[in-house]
């Protein structure tokens, strides 16, 4: 290979960054961030999402309570705000944080006993299948076309021929 | 011929599949493979299905799925035969490896097809522990939690499988990937070459006598995989159909009073004795699955002359058996 040559496959492959950062470097990053900002997608948008409203409850019950502001503490001596009581407003929604929270402590009482976890666990085993399930029929029926099927090639042995000498 | 068959034949290739094969290939021993493929195929297509609807992350993977089961329609039945199928396919690959151990189909020329049977297997066993876990219930949490304990053994070689390798991207998340993607094109690749290689060094010929030196077309051999098939995809149905698959609620974090799927439950036998066995054990597996060709080199394939590898045969078989049982039936007092 001539010096020549790789002059120019080294101008070549220094000038690769250069041109990738020249079409989507720092203005598509700025872009970018800008949109993250106007559009918030949360994080467990979707059906199946499992306790968003009990999270969400406990986060209202937790802003409810103003935390190291001792002027808007509900036990603070000095009463700047008149006599409402704060923990009037407090929306406890079916009273499921503090359930929670129970059951969080009760769990560190439990701690290190191994039989007590035991019966909080319910062991996941096989069970037969209800004649009620969604779709049974059709499950049913889906089962007995393969077994028909399975049944008529084992009859028919449809290109299954016999063997012979090697030609 | 009519025109069709030939239109076919010209455009398809299909007269290449009537290469001659040995006639014992039409019976249930030399067809376990072939069912362990069709078991695969389920796995793979009922499992595109089951992705629909669920949701790989840790606040939501057991709910969908405990969804999937009461309120999707045939939701119960499409898990069934995904579990069904994994546990069907289980069996035949062990009977599998059975048979070419029995056979000693592992030796020359097919060393390199043992190899990548015994990859296979792994990627089998990774795709079972994933799965597993995916259901994220407290026998998931728990599978988990103990490969955790392994990887943070292996130090900075185990950090990519753990959650710091990617801090905010759930380890779940990540399950999921390598169970819906990266194992199954794996898979694919390795059954690909494992096939192509049956091809090229043709099927093992019987072991003893009572070979009859007959022949049939590979497309009669299909044509039998295409019956022992059907009775696979009856069999899965039946299972489904009847027995529906383990599902627990959430896990609590932090407990350990579940006991692994069976498939892996002699390893936690194994853990009841000595810990660490859990990190010795597969890898003494691994190694000794792969020394195989590399130790057994004679050319002797009847089992009758083969004593010491009968009595390796057998032993393990005697005493994989005899770890399942004592893993099932019996209280662990173990820890992590």
């Amino acid at each position: 290979m001539s010096s020549k040559t790789v002059l120019i496959l080294v101008t070549l492959l220094l000038a690769t960054p250069t041109t990738t950062f020249a079409h989507g470097g720092g203005h598509s990053e700025e872009k970018s961030s800008s949109a993250s900002t106007k559009e918030v997608v949360p994080l467990n948008d979707s059906i199946y999402a499992v306790n968003d409203r009990a999270v969400n409850d406990v986060e209202e019950v937790e802003s409810s309570i103003p935390g190291d502001d001792p002027m808007g503490s509900p036990f603070s001596s000095t009463e700047i705000l008149g006599h409402t009581d704060p923990l009037g407003d407090m929306k406890m929604t079916g009273g499921e944080p503090m359930a929670r929270h129970q059951e969080g402590k009760d769990a560190e009482k439990k701690q290190g006993s191994h039989e007590m976890h035991k019966r909080h666990v319910e062991k996941a085993t096989h069970e037969w299948v209800s004649h009620h399930a969604k779709g049974y029929g059709v499950a049913v029926g889906i089962t007995i076309i393969s077994a028909l099927a399975f049944a008529g090639l084992s009859f028919l042995r449809i290109g299954e021929g016999s063997s012979r000498d090697p030609s | 011929m009519n025109g069709l068959q030939k239109i076919l034949n010209e455009r398809l290739g299909i007269h290449l599949l009537d290469y001659e094969v040995p006639d014992h290939s039409n019976s249930i021993k030399y067809s376990l493979g072939g069912m362990t493929m069709t078991s695969f195929g389920v796995l793979v297509a009922s499992g595109i299905v089951l992705a629909q609807f669920f949701n790989p992350t840790p606040e939501g993977a057991n709910n969908s799925v405990h969804v999937l089961m009461d309120q999707v329609y045939m939701g119960w039945f499409l898990r069934g035969i995904h579990f069904w199928a994994g546990e069907i396919l289980t069996v035949t690959l062990v009977l599998h490896m059975v048979r070419i151990f029995y056979t000693a189909s592992y030796k020359k020329p097919r060393e390199v097809n043992w190899l990548i049977g015994v990859g296979l297997l792994g990627l089998m066993i990774n795709l079972m522990f994933t799965g597993t876990v995916l259901k994220w219930d407290q026998e998931g949490y728990e599978a988990l939690d103990h490969f955790l304990w392994v990887a943070g053994k292996f130090g900075i070689l185990g950090v990519p499988l753990t959650e710091s390798f990617s801090p905010g991207v759930p380890l779940l998340s990540r399950i999921y990937m390598a169970h819906i993607s990266l194992l199954p094109i794996l898979t694919i690749m390795l059954l690909g070459l494992h096939l192509f290689y049956i091809k090229y060094h043709k099927l093992s010929a019987k072991p003893d006598e009572t070979d009859t030196g007959k022949v049939i077309t590979f497309a009669q051999h299909t044509a039998y995989l295409r019956r022992a098939g059907a009775g696979v995809v009856t069999l899965i149905c039946l299972l489904a159909l009847t027995i529906s698959p383990p599902l627990g609620n959430a896990p609590i974090m932090g407990l350990e009073v579940t006991k692994p799927p069976w498939q892996f439950v002699w390893i936690y036998a194994l853990e009841n004795i000595w810990v660490p066995s859990l990190i010795v054990a597969p890898f003494l597996i691994g190694f000794c699955l792969i020394s195989i060709p590399f130790i057994d080199r004679s050319p002797e394939t009847d089992p009758k002359k083969r004593p010491i590898a009968m009595i390796i045969l057998w032993g393990t078989i005697i005493l994989f058996t005899a770890l399942i049982l004592w893993g099932k039936f019996t209280t662990m007092t173990h820890s992590m």
